[in-house]
């Protein structure tokens, strides 16, 4: 693992976590360490060992090996499990009652008397209008809201989300960014899984990458963005000479190697100098242009084999 | 657990399902009385023979006429579902559909995620449809009374410790018979396997065919430890200790189903 978050004010932390079905380890000693405060992008492919996690996290499964610690203390301890609030895979919702009835009884389940504090939460998520409908009549979209607002019952200082935009419009996946965002700014925390990656990428401020269960990757935004940051790339027929030529001419710029013929030029503004330099020194450039990977384009990168911008780690890099 | 119980009884008192088998079982206990209004009094049977239910003096037998005449407000109840077994199926199949819907929802995903002790589910479950059966019986007992006096006093009143002592036999075994339905849906977390076992255990199926294929090697006894057995051959009046063998026997069962429950609960992922 190439980057550890700061072990200060851990809320999540497990270590050598793992679950196996039969003999497959669908986590496999998995690492995870979730900040205070910080919003938590857990991304994966389908099967990847996302959900099983988080359940595991929710006390929904049981480990087979290793330990999860939450708010410093050992899973399990009934007012630790208080301050979680859930929603893993679906919202579970009782068909035949409304989702204020629903809410009331997830309310009653911690124990909660004020019934206030669910009207609050439904008018927060977009639903006082819909508060007596039954939920079987709820689209997807109004389900995941209840069920984030179900989450938010108890006022949990963890949240931990499976999946909470899937199935909402565009509209809503604004008002539940803005509702993260705004309880973030709170001092909650989140534990984000989707596949929704652009959205993920509007609102994380770190990130965790999963892969047959085991965490390939965890790294800060900031660590992302310089990763992911604009560069000029240039497929060149002599990349030793060429080379050469741009640490002699641009000192300023660094320059990474990703294979035998491609360079990538950081910190560069404008590319035609380099592309002038180079051909009237008799190097051949068959292709050049600027490029910026986005979160997306980098876990896909980090998926097919750990390319790309993991070339921080992999590839050469010349300054 | 108590928060468990108090989101249990919330979810009980507004399940439509509760007051419509309620109905059911109201339902037979008039259609019971109506009968034996037919052939115990005098206008019930001119009244049978009017709409051709034939069902006259010349066509009862005298064993017929006897047994109408032998039953008092505690046998009727009896006959209204419980010692057929009617009473522990609509029960049976009411609490197994009650904790399927957990699972089938997905609420027990929230429910899990704050209540970690599963025992606490299990206990909650079990202390509800206590509740539940309590409330049935009780309910069908006043309504058993209220019919008897609207028919006349047809059958004559029942000693209030009889009473009490076949309700209190009664109110155990069926609890450990929904407790045995609840082990079931945690096993299996399918509706159709515990509304099928409420319905071929409660009713005594199962138990009567392997007493059948038991009783071919002669090895009949253990048919008297079974919850189905003390419940529908209860005695209806305490006379001795040995009377409470079923409320025992019910209790043995409901401590073991809610063990087994809390076992089979720990070992498994939501």
């Amino acid at each position: 693992m190439e980057h550890t978050p700061k072990t200060t004010s851990l809320v999540i932390e497990t270590r050598a976590l793992t679950k196996k079905y039969k003999q497959k380890a669908a986590v496999n000693h998995l690492d995870l360490k979730v900040q205070e405060s910080a919003i938590y992008g857990f991304i994966g492919r389908n099967g990847a060992g996302k959900s099983t996690t988080l359940k595991m996290l929710c006390g929904l499964a049981r480990p087979t090996e290793g330990e999860i610690s939450l708010f410093g203390k050992q899973v399990g301890d009934s007012m630790t499990a208080r301050r979680i609030g859930c929603l893993i895979e679906s919202a579970g919702l009782y068909p035949n009652m409304s989702a204020r009835q629903n809410m009331l009884m997830k309310a009653k389940c911690i124990g909660m008397t004020d019934e206030k504090k669910a009207d609050e939460l439904l008018s927060m998520t977009g639903l006082s209008d819909v508060g007596n409908r039954k939920t079987k009549n709820f689209s997807m979209g109004m389900k995941q809201r209840l069920g984030i607002a179900m989450a938010l019952l108890g006022n949990p200082d963890l949240l931990i989300l499976d999946e909470p935009i899937n199935g909402l419009d565009p509209e809503g996946v604004r008002e539940i960014r803005q509702l993260i965002l705004k309880l973030n700014e709170e001092g909650k925390t989140f534990l984000i899984s989707s596949h929704i990656l652009g959205e993920l990428s509007k609102i994380s401020t770190h990130y965790g990458i999963i892969q047959n269960g085991c965490l390939v990757e965890q790294l800060e935004r900031e660590e992302l963005e310089r990763r992911c940051e604009d560069y000029f790339r240039i497929r060149v027929d002599d990349i030793h000479r060429a080379l050469a030529l741009i640490q002699e001419s641009m000192t300023k710029i660094r320059v990474e190697a990703e294979d035998n013929r491609t360079l990538h030029l950081y910190g560069l503004q404008e590319g035609s100098a380099v592309n002038q330099l180079l051909i009237e020194n008799r190097v051949q450039v068959y292709e050049s242009g600027f490029h910026h990977m986005d979160l997306e384009e980098y876990f896909l990168a980090r998926m097919d084999g750990g390319q790309a911008t993991e070339k921080g780690k992999e590839s050469k890099s010349y300054v | 657990m108590f928060n468990l119980l108090r989101m249990d009884l919330y979810r009980l008192k507004r399940s439509k399902s509760l007051y419509i088998w309620l109905a059911v079982l109201m339902a037979i206990s008039v259609l019971c009385y109506w009968m034996v209004w037919l052939i115990n009094t005098p206008e019930g049977r001119s009244l049978a023979g009017k709409i051709d239910m034939v069902l006259t003096e010349e066509t009862l037998t005298q064993e017929d006429l006897a047994i109408a005449e032998n039953y008092d407000l505690l046998a009727m109840f009896r006959e209204t579902g419980m010692d057929g077994g009617g009473f522990t199926c609509i029960t049976g199949i009411l609490a197994a559909l009650f904790v399927c819907l957990d699972f089938h929802s997905g609420f027990m995903k929230n429910i899990m995620a704050l209540h970690r002790d599963r025992w606490k589910y299990v206990a909650s479950k079990l202390i509800t449809a206590g509740i539940l059966n309590f409330f049935y019986l009780a309910v069908l007992l006043a309504f058993g009374f209220l019919l008897n006096a609207c028919f006349g006093v047809l059958v004559p009143w029942a000693g209030i410790g009889s009473i009490a002592f076949y309700m209190v036999s009664a109110w155990i075994l069926s609890t450990a018979f929904s407790a045995l339905f609840i082990l079931v849906i945690l096993l299996t977390r399918s509706s159709a396997a515990g509304v099928t076992a409420a319905l071929l255990l409660g009713s005594g199926l199962v138990q009567l065919l392997l007493l059948n294929i038991t009783g071919l090697f002669h090895v009949t006894k253990w048919f008297d430890y079974t919850l189905y057995a003390n419940l529908t051959y209860a005695p209806t009046a305490y006379a001795g200790i040995g009377d409470w063998k079923g409320a025992a026997t019910g209790l043995v069962f409901l401590v073991l189903y809610s063990v087994l429950g809390c076992a089979v609960l720990a070992r498994q992922d939501i």
